[in-house]
């Protein structure tokens, strides 16, 4: 494995992290300041605490992972599946992809599903409690990583369906600027949404 | 804990179904700008459309049910599932979806070929308030332009359209004829507005000559019908399918001359108004049937030959300088036992190798593309849906009007 360069990043309360291009490049905010010429020094993040910045990490490391795995197993895949259907032979070609992607199921429609390991690995990476998802969509927002920000706004999403609205506020620390009447009036334009 | 940004409540806010999104209304004040405001009901909407969060609803016997077709795995039953808060008044007026756009439905009576006994009016004699000017004929009573509505089903917010006459040039004197009717509606993207075109043909006692026809439209902005520039060559009413594509409707427009019969494919932009005849594909054989329809925001193109084959083609590249057609599938009397022209395509099944095709309006099959057959299928135990499929995103488009002469009907 050739050496990859490295990037420095900083969090707001002075942590360093070292990590790779490619996975700090996730970050368009990042990817945009080392075009601008700065990855060659430590990147500052104010924004962003060394706690949320770990777990940020860790996402962006394993999606660079299983896009490298996909990358990997689809540079010959169609070749090599249709060669095994149509020659019955070389067998081993597919044992080799097979032993370098680490999680992919192998049968053929594997070649056009997304694998579901990373949709399981996504879930339980979410499910984490409300002020963690608030701090991770703050970041992801900030850093512009569409994935992360995609999958914490849905999580947040997910879990604001089933509440009422008296929780809804205490989840977002919201104060209530209506008057009774107005919240009233309001209600009744949709009042069945209530039920 | 500090507040979420605005535009990142947005994000969140916006993949919420809309019974969730009015309930958010009366958490504080900014929130409900955030949700009332015209560019979050957009993006909004485009989620819903991206995440195909939509209703299938189709019309059984008196009821509107709506069918999920993403949440469908190969080899279960289509669930249907009843949607109740159709206002009551619709049922009294017995109303059904004539066509949608961005979660508006219209809504219209069921019967929209209607015979009329159409006379010119004397100076002389009052006919009452259907009557039009001098040139044009007298309309009895039409049913399908009486009670028309706009509806959101995810709303829940309804308003009926304004009275408007039929105004055809008559060319004799009394005339025994038949008059249909339909409604399409549409986005003007110029004026972000919605559309209501509405196309009355009149066709002859024996249904097969066209006598002529008119097209009014209807502008949500305004509250107002209007006539725009007329086509030369008639819709053909047999086909006239829920076809609007890139902001545009269509049809076939039959145009006969003493040699041939040629068909023509018409779009009406909703925005401009203008007509454009669009190419067509390159058919196997000459004699066919056509019938358009939308197929996933493609133009379908379902053609019936004279061998009993039917090809489906989806046109692609709308609009711009490469837009051709492609064909989806054949489907041949030898290899499929039933086939019920025309042939829609529904949806793509989840691993998108197959596609549900609805036949002839009346029996839903899954094609495999692969194998180019047709597969079995039930819905729920029964292989017959009576009535077109409409496809209905769940939205928050606001059917508010500027004026209002008419009252706005809620459902308790």
């Amino acid at each position: 494995m050739s050496s990859k360069k490295m990037i420095t990043l900083k969090s707001s309360d002075g942590r360093i992290f070292e990590v790779e291009e490619a996975v700090a490049q996730e970050s368009q905010t990042i990817k945009h300041m080392i075009e601008d010429g700065y990855g060659n020094s430590v990147i500052p993040l104010p924004n962003v605490t060394g706690r949320i910045l770990y777990k940020i990490i860790e996402f962006c490391t394993k999606h660079v992972a299983v896009e490298e795995d996909i990358k990997q197993k689809s540079v010959e895949p169609t070749v090599v599946v249709e060669d095994v259907k149509q020659k019955s032979v070389e067998p081993t070609v597919v044992e080799d992809v097979k032993q370098k992607s680490v999680e992919l199921p192998v049968d053929d429609d594997a070649w056009d599903a997304e694998p579901s390991d990373i949709d399981e690995w996504d879930a339980q990476f979410i499910d984490v409690d409300e002020s963690t998802m608030f701090e991770l969509i703050v970041a992801s927002n900030y850093l512009n990583i569409k994935r992360l920000m995609d999958l914490s706004a849905q999580a947040i999403a997910d879990m604001m369906k089933d509440k009422t609205v008296e929780e809804i506020r205490k989840i977002f620390n919201i104060q209530n600027d209506f008057t009774p009447e107005e919240e009233m009036k309001i209600r009744n334009e949709n009042s069945w949404a209530y039920e | 804990m500090e507040q979420l940004p605005n535009e990142i409540l947005e994000k969140i806010i916006c993949l919420l179904p809309v019974k969730c999104v009015l309930r958010l209304r009366c958490v504080s004040k900014s929130w409900l700008a955030i949700i009332s405001s015209p560019y979050f009901v957009k993006l909004h909407l485009k989620r819903s459309v991206q995440t195909k969060s939509n209703l299938r609803l189709f019309r059984w016997r008196y009821d509107l049910f709506q069918v999920d077709f993403n949440s469908l795995y190969e080899g279960n039953d289509l669930q249907m599932v009843k949607v109740d808060s159709i206002p009551l008044m619709f049922r009294k007026y017995g109303l059904v979806p004539n066509c949608s756009c961005d979660g508006l439905l219209c809504m219209s009576t069921i019967c929209v070929i209607q015979n009329v006994l159409l006379c010119n009016p004397s100076p002389r004699r009052y006919y009452g308030p259907n009557c039009s000017v001098d040139g044009l004929y007298c309309m009895p009573k039409v049913r399908a332009i009486e009670n028309v509505f706009l509806w959101n089903p995810s709303t829940r917010k309804s308003i009926k359209l304004p009275y408007a006459s039929i105004e055809i040039a008559n060319q004799s004197d009394r005339l025994n004829a038949y008059v249909y009717c339909c409604y399409r509606i549409g986005y003007d993207n110029n004026n972000d507005d919605y559309k209501v075109v509405r196309i009355v043909i009149l066709i002859s006692y024996h249904l097969d000559i066209i006598i002529d026809y008119e097209i009014k439209v209807y502008s949500l902005r305004s509250n107002f019908w209007h006539r725009p520039e007329k086509f030369s060559h008639c819709p053909n009413w047999i086909s006239f399918g829920n076809i609007i594509v890139g902001r545009a409707l269509h049809w076939i427009s039959t145009v006969k001359s003493d040699l041939k019969r040629e068909s023509l494919i018409v779009a009406f932009d909703f925005g401009t108004e203008k007509y454009r005849v669009l190419p067509q594909p390159e058919y196997s054989s000459p004699h066919f049937d056509l019938y358009l329809d939308n197929f996933g925001g493609c133009l379908s193109l379902s053609c019936k030959y004279e061998s009993s084959i039917v090809d489906v083609f989806l046109l692609k590249e709308y609009g711009k300088k490469n837009e051709h057609w492609s064909r989806l599938i054949t489907l041949s009397p030898t290899t499929t036992s039933e086939i019920y022209h025309p042939v829609t395509p529904i949806a793509y099944s989840k691993c998108g190798k197959k596609v549900w095709l609805h036949m002839g309006r009346m029996r839903l099959v899954l094609y495999n593309l692969e194998q180019k057959l047709v597969e079995e299928n039930t819905v729920d135990g029964k292989r017959e849906l009576t009535s077109p499929l409409h496809t209905c995103f769940e939205s928050l488009v606001s059917i508010d009007v500027p004026v209002a002469p008419m009252v706005t009907w809620e459902v308790v």
